[in-house]
């Protein structure tokens, strides 16, 4: 059995990926969500919509909040 | 394994299909027009958007497979509803959701060949049409095995009932129905899991003697690169969370329709965000019994006999029916949504784009009506014939979501975000995507790679998540470079096509 240059590549980044401690790839499981609840807090919603509801602005992002903190929990947790 | 029905069982199941039969048909009754049957007549309301969505992405196959896998592999396939969900999810409920319904556009496809041109439109749809079309036949064989071998009835008889069941109030409703008996379904679907879970629960001693019987490795969700199941970290990471999930709920039809048949531009965000709630539930009560499973019948020859095994062990006469119902539910609403979705990308994309654009409102109604009815008669030639092939193609047709998903995503982000794409990039791009996807998936496979006298170029059995990673980079690039050489599009084109 042989080898090709696609499989030296993917043999490549396979021992780079090895090599990256797992608790760091844990981290950025919960970071993902982190950082997304971050944007979620802070991003305007509905600004070139002239009839958007503030209220209804609030649930959007008090939902999507939620969603992501729930994330949060489970990633931090397991 | 076969598991015992009592008339108990028979009754509840009745009264379940008697019920969805019954909302499909009435709701028909409301539908007059194309725009009616494909998108709800734009009145659908946010909450029932949101069930639908969730009920649509758990098959009836998933069910048994997710809780085998969970089985087999513990806690890590609870990634494909978590982070390979919620985030996509979110950014599609806030980003892309609201800006495709502002369009009025009735297919992403449609959107596609505002922002480029007629030959992305066609590509993609095309694609998406034997997608769905082959997954059909997939969904309706799948599941009448899961039926067959739980139930013991005949795989005919289970692919007939099913295909003639869901493709009734599908032709005759549309997507209304689809959306209000996936509500239904999402409902007995959680339920009757939920029932299957907490039996188990009591079985064990309850929820922490539970968690303290089941081994550390069986409770990770991140595995490492070297793992022996399809779910290393590098694949879950940028295969599914990144590439996968964003090009399912921003790009996959059956997905992003019902959003488009939304009262408002907010109803349509608030589905997203209330079916992200939904999904981080799931996993609770899809894995949670494969779990249950491994410590209560260690001993299974088949991890995708968990499920079932719990359903013949656990539940007393009459609970049984409602399970079935539930899984009956899971595969019912995935099965219409395929339907309507293929339905309507065929009657826009290629009858009324192609065929007769000035098609009427009462014309499309039939053409979408018909384009079903052949769509089930095709669903249930193509299980008969795929129960009788070999495995392998019956595999085949499973992995084909996964060669231009990757691929579609590098063009929907372009276009949206991108000003500077063309339209011939973006072809170009998408074709050079598909071709690495498939060119991977050829040398990965054994007979190929023997032929050839190469080792197989992955070192993990089902690859899938990889090959949408390449395909959506190589895409990306071909993409981005021919754009580059290519003449912009006009401004009066990208001015609303592209998001500010």
């Amino acid at each position: 059995m042989t080898s090709t240059f696609l499989h030296d590549i993917g043999d490549t980044i396979r021992n780079a990926m090895a090599t990256v401690p797992l608790s760091l790839v844990g981290w950025a499981f919960v970071a993902i969500p982190l950082v997304l609840l971050v944007w979620v807090l802070t991003c305007p919603i509905g600004d070139d919509d002239e009839n958007r509801d503030p209220k209804q602005v609030r649930l959007l992002r008090i939902g999507a909040a939620l969603a992501l903190m729930l994330q949060i929990v489970i990633y931090g947790l397991l | 394994m076969s598991t015992t029905l009592t008339p108990l069982d028979f009754v509840l199941l009745g009264l379940y299909l008697a019920g969805t039969l019954g909302v499909g048909l009435w709701i028909g009754r409301s539908i007059r027009t194309g725009e009616d049957f494909f998108l709800g007549g734009r009145k659908l309301p946010w909450w029932a958007i949101g069930m639908s969505l969730v009920a649509t992405d758990i098959g009836g196959p998933d069910i048994i497979g997710v809780g085998g896998a969970a089985y087999n592999h513990g806690m890590a396939v609870a990634n494909f509803e978590w982070i390979g969900c919620v985030p996509a999810m979110i950014v599609g409920a806030l980003v892309f959701i609201p800006f495709f319904w502002r369009m009025g556009v009735a297919t992403i496809p449609e959107y596609l060949e505002k922002r480029f041109d007629v030959r992305v439109r066609t590509a993609l749809s095309i694609c998406w049409q034997i997608f769905m079309a082959c997954n059909l036949g997939v969904m309706l064989l799948a599941s009448a095995r899961m039926m067959s071998e739980l139930f013991g009835w005949g795989e005919t008889t289970c692919i007939l009932a099913t295909a003639v069941l869901v493709g009734a109030y599908t032709i005759v409703g549309g997507l209304a129905a689809v959306v209000y008996t996936d509500m239904i379904q999402c409902t007995v679907m959680i339920a009757g899991c939920l029932g299957v879970l907490v039996l188990g629960l009591v079985e064990l001693g309850g929820p922490t003697a539970f968690w303290e019987q089941l081994e550390p490795a069986q409770k990770a969700l991140v595995l490492p690169v070297d793992t022996d199941t399809p779910f290393p970290w590098t694949g879950i990471l940028f295969g599914l969370a990144m590439i996968l999930s964003p090009a399912y709920w921003i790009g996959n039809q059956a997905i992003v329709q019902r959003s488009l048949g939304a009262k408002s531009a907010f109803q349509a965000q608030a589905a997203y965000v209330w079916g992200a709630l939904l999904k981080s539930l799931i996993p609770v009560i899809i894995v949670g019994p494969g779990l249950v499973a491994v410590l209560l019948y260690p001993e299974l020859d088949q991890a995708d006999h968990a499920f079932p095994q719990l359903v013949a062990g656990l539940l007393p006469a009459g609970l049984r029916g409602i399970f079935l119902a539930a899984f009956l539910a899971a595969l019912m609403s995935s099965v219409d949504s395929y339907l309507n979705s293929a339905s309507t990308l065929v009657a826009h994309d290629i009858y009324r784009r192609f065929v007769a654009p000035e098609a009427d409102a009462v014309a499309m109604l039939r053409v979408g009506r018909s384009v079903t009815a052949i769509l089930v008669i095709w669903s249930i030639a193509c299980a008969m014939v795929m129960a009788r092939l070999d495995e392998g193609i019956y595999t085949i047709f499973q992995t084909l979501m996964s060669f231009f998903q990757g691929p579609a995503l590098a063009v929907l982000l372009a276009g949206t975000l991108w000003k500077r794409a063309t339209g011939t990039g973006a072809l170009v791009g998408f074709l050079g995507g598909l071709v690495t996807t498939v060119g991977q998936f050829l040398l990965n496979n054994d007979a190929v790679c023997s032929w050839l006298g190469l080792r197989p170029l992955f070192q993990i059995d089902e690859p899938f998540l990889y090959y949408s990673i390449w395909g959506f980079l190589v895409a990306g690039g071909l993409l981005v470079t021919v754009s580059l050489l290519t003449r912009r599009e006009p401004d009066e084109k990208t001015s609303l096509t592209v998001l500010r």
